[in-house]
C-alpha cells in the first residue's frame, strides 16, 4: 500500500502538471516574454515542464515496479 | 557532394547487410521472424522503439512545422511525447501481462481472443491498414521530394521510392524483425548525429541562440507564442495531439509490439525514460532549423526550405550525411510499419506455420505496393498528415485499453464505441460530415464520447456485472 499510494500521488501531480502545461499560465496567447536567454517564454517553460514530467517518468518507473511487487497492479 | 554521398551511402549498405546477416538464421521460427524472438534489451529498445517514432516526420516535418507555425510545436510533439512516456510506465505492465495469457502474435490477434471475436481483431487491422498506410506514404514521399532536389534530373520521385521500397523489402525479408531493428539501431544514431550538425550549424549562422530569436521576432514574431502566426495551436489542436500521441503505444501496432517483445518489464521502463529524453533531445534541433528557416527561407515552400537547409547550405560532408540519415530514417519506419502490418495480419490467420507466413510476406510485399502507390499522390505537410494517422488510430483505443485492462471478456459496447468514432472520423476526412461542430473540433468531440462511454462501461461492468470483482479497472 506504501508504494501504491505514492503511485497515486506521482500521477495526481503529473495530471496537475498537465493542467498547468496547457493553461494560459505556460501558453499566453501572444505573448513570448519574459525570455531566458533570448528563448521565448512559453518554450523555455514548455522545455523545463517537459523534463520534469520525464523525470517523473523516471521515479515512476521505480515506484510502480515497487507496486506490482506489493500485490497492486 | 557527391562523393561524399557515395561514401557514406557505402558505408550504411555495409552496415545493413551485415545486420540482415547477423539477423539472419536458417531455420528460423516463424515468431524469431516476425517477434525477434521477443527477447530485445534495453538499449536495442530504445533505439528501434525511437527509430520508429522520430521518423523522416521529425526530420523533414518539424523544422518545417517550426518555421511556419512557431514555437507551439514544442507543445504539439514533445510535450506529448513526455506524457506518453510517463502512461508507457503503467500500460506496458498491462500489455504485456495480457499478451502473455494470449500468446502474442500481433494486437489484432489478441483482441480476436480477448473479445471472443474476429469481428474485432478484422476491425483493430483494418483501423490500422488505413491510417499507417497513408503515413508510411508520406514519410517515402517527404524523402523522395528531398532526394529529387538533391539530385535533380537523376530519377523521377517515383523511382526513389521504388528504390526506397525494394531496399526495405529486400533486407527486412532476409533478418526479419531483428534486421529491423538493428537497422532502427543504426537509422536513430545517424539521425541524432545529423540533426544536431545541422541544428549547430542553425545557432552558428545567427551567432547564439539569443540572436537567432531576436532576429525571429524582426522576421515575424508570431512565431515566438501561441497559437502562432496560422493560429493553428489553439488548446483544441493541442489536447486533440496530446491523447493522440498519447494514445500511439496502445493503438499503433508497431509500438505495441515492440513493448510486447522486449525481454522484461525493467528494461520497457528503461526505454520509456530514455524514449523521453531522446525526444527533447531530437526535437530540440529542429527548433533551430526552423527558425533559421524562418528567417532565412520565410514565406518559400517546404521543398526549397528542406533542401536548402538540410544539404545546400551545409557543408558537403554534413549534407551527405543528412541525406543519407534521411533515407535511413525512412526505411526504418516505413518498415516498422510495413512490418507491424504484416505482424497483424499473421496474427489474425491459422493453420500450418509455413502457410501462414508465405501469406504474411505475400501481404508485407502487397502493403509495401499499396505505400508506394500512395506515396506518389499523397500531400507534402508531414507533420499535419502524421496527426491524422495518430488520430485515427487512437480511435480503436477503448477497444485496445479496454481489452487490456478489463480482467473479464470486455462488452461489446467498446467495439460499438470504438467502430462509431472511426466511421464518423472518415466520414470528416472525406468531407462527408464537417469536421467541426459548434466550433469544437471533430477529434474533440470524438475523445470526449469515447472517455465518456469507455467510464461509463467500465465502470457498470465492475460494480453492477460483476459486483466489483473486477478490481484491475
Amino acid at each position: 500500500m506504501y508504494y501504491l499510494k505514492r503511485w497515486r500521488w506521482l500521477i495526481v501531480l503529473v495530471c496537475i502538471i498537465g493542467l498547468i502545461e496547457y493553461s494560459p499560465l505556460i501558453i499566453p496567447e501572444g505573448k513570448y516574454e519574459p525570455t531566458l536567454f533570448g528563448i521565448p517564454f512559453s518554450l523555455w517553460l514548455g522545455m523545463i515542464f517537459t523534463i520534469l514530467v520525464v523525470l517523473l517518468t523516471y521515479l515512476g518507473s521505480k515506484i510502480y515496479l515497487k507496486v506490482i511487487e506489493e500485490g497492486h497492479e | 557532394m557527391g562523393t561524399w554521398f557515395i561514401v557514406f551511402g557505402v558505408i550504411f549498405l555495409i552496415l545493413l547487410i551485415l545486420a540482415s546477416v547477423k539477423s539472419y538464421k536458417r531455420g528460423r521460427t516463424a515468431d524469431e521472424f516476425m517477434l525477434a524472438g521477443s527477447n530485445i534489451g534495453a538499449i536495442l529498445g530504445i533505439l528501434t522503439f525511437a527509430a520508429a517514432l522520430f521518423s523522416a516526420f521529425t526530420f523533414l516535418g518539424m523544422p518545417d512545422f517550426f518555421r511556419v507555425h512557431g514555437i507551439g510545436s514544442w507543445f504539439f510533439l514533445a510535450v506529448s511525447d513526455s506524457f506518453m512516456v510517463f502512461f508507457i510506465i503503467w500500460f506496458s505492465y498491462h500489455v504485456r501481462k495480457k499478451a502473455k495469457e494470449h500468446k502474442f502474435k500481433g494486437v489484432s490477434g489478441m483482441m480476436v481472443s480477448i473479445f471472443g471475436s474476429r469481428t474485432v481483431g478484422y476491425l483493430v487491422f483494418a483501423n490500422a491498414f488505413i491510417f499507417l498506410i497513408p503515413y508510411v506514404a508520406i514519410q517515402i514521399k517527404g524523402v523522395s521530394i528531398f532526394l529529387e532536389a538533391t539530385f535533380p534530373g537523376f530519377m523521377a520521385p517515383w523511382g526513389w521510392a521504388l528504390a526506397i521500397i525494394t531496399v526495405m523489402l529486400i533486407y527486412s525479408e532476409i533478418g526479419g524483425l531483428k534486421a529491423i531493428i538493428f537497422s532502427d539501431a543504426i537509422q536513430g544514431l545517424i539521425l541524432l548525429v545529423v540533426i544536431w550538425i545541422i541544428g549547430i550549424a542553425s545557432i552558428n549562422y545567427f551567432g547564439n541562440i539569443s540572436s537567432m530569436f531576436a532576429k525571429v521576432e524582426e522576421v515575424n514574431k508570431a512565431l515566438l507564442s501561441l497559437p502562432g502566426p496560422k493560429g493553428l495551436f489553439n488548446w483544441q489542436f493541442l489536447i486533440g495531439s496530446l491523447i493522440a500521441i498519447m494514445m500511439i503505444p496502445v493503438s499503433q501496432p508497431q509500438f505495441t509490439s515492440r513493448i510486447i517483445i522486449m525481454k522484461d518489464l525493467k528494461s520497457v521502463h528503461k526505454m520509456a525514460v530514455a524514449i523521453g529524453a531522446f525526444a527533447i533531445v531530437v526535437i530540440m534541433p529542429t527548433i533551430f532549423i526552423g527558425m533559421y528557416g524562418a528567417v532565412k527561407y520565410a514565406g518559400v515552400g517546404t521543398k526549397e526550405f528542406l533542401s536548402g537547409a538540410l544539404l545546400f547550405d551545409q557543408a558537403a560532408p554534413v549534407g551527405a550525411l543528412a541525406v543519407i540519415g534521411l533515407i535511413a530514417a525512412c526505411l526504418s519506419t516505413t518498415n516498422a510499419q510495413i512490418f507491424a502490418l504484416g505482424a497483424e495480419i499473421r496474427s489474425l490467420l491459422s493453420g500450418d506455420e509455413k502457410k501462414v507466413m508465405v501469406k504474411t510476406k505475400i501481404s508485407i510485399f502487397i502493403f509495401a505496393m499499396i505505400a508506394l502507390v500512395f506515396s506518389l499522390v499523397s500531400g507534402d505537410e508531414l507533420a499535419l498528415l502524421a496527426r491524422v494517422s495518430f488520430t485515427g488510430t487512437s480511435m480503436m483505443a477503448p477497444i485496445i485499453l479496454g481489452g487490456v485492462i478489463s480482467k473479464s471478456k470486455p462488452g461489446k459496447e467498446l467495439v460499438i464505441l470504438s467502430t462509431s468514432a472511426f466511421v464518423i472520423l472518415l466520414a470528416s476526412l472525406f468531407n462527408i460530415i464537417p469536421n467541426e461542430l459548434l466550433s469544437i473540433k471533430l477529434d474533440i468531440i470524438l475523445y470526449a464520447f469515447l472517455a465518456i462511454g469507455v467510464s461509463v462501461s467500465l465502470i457498470i461492468r465492475k460494480y453492477v456485472i460483476t459486483g466489483g470483482d473486477n478490481d484491475e479497472l
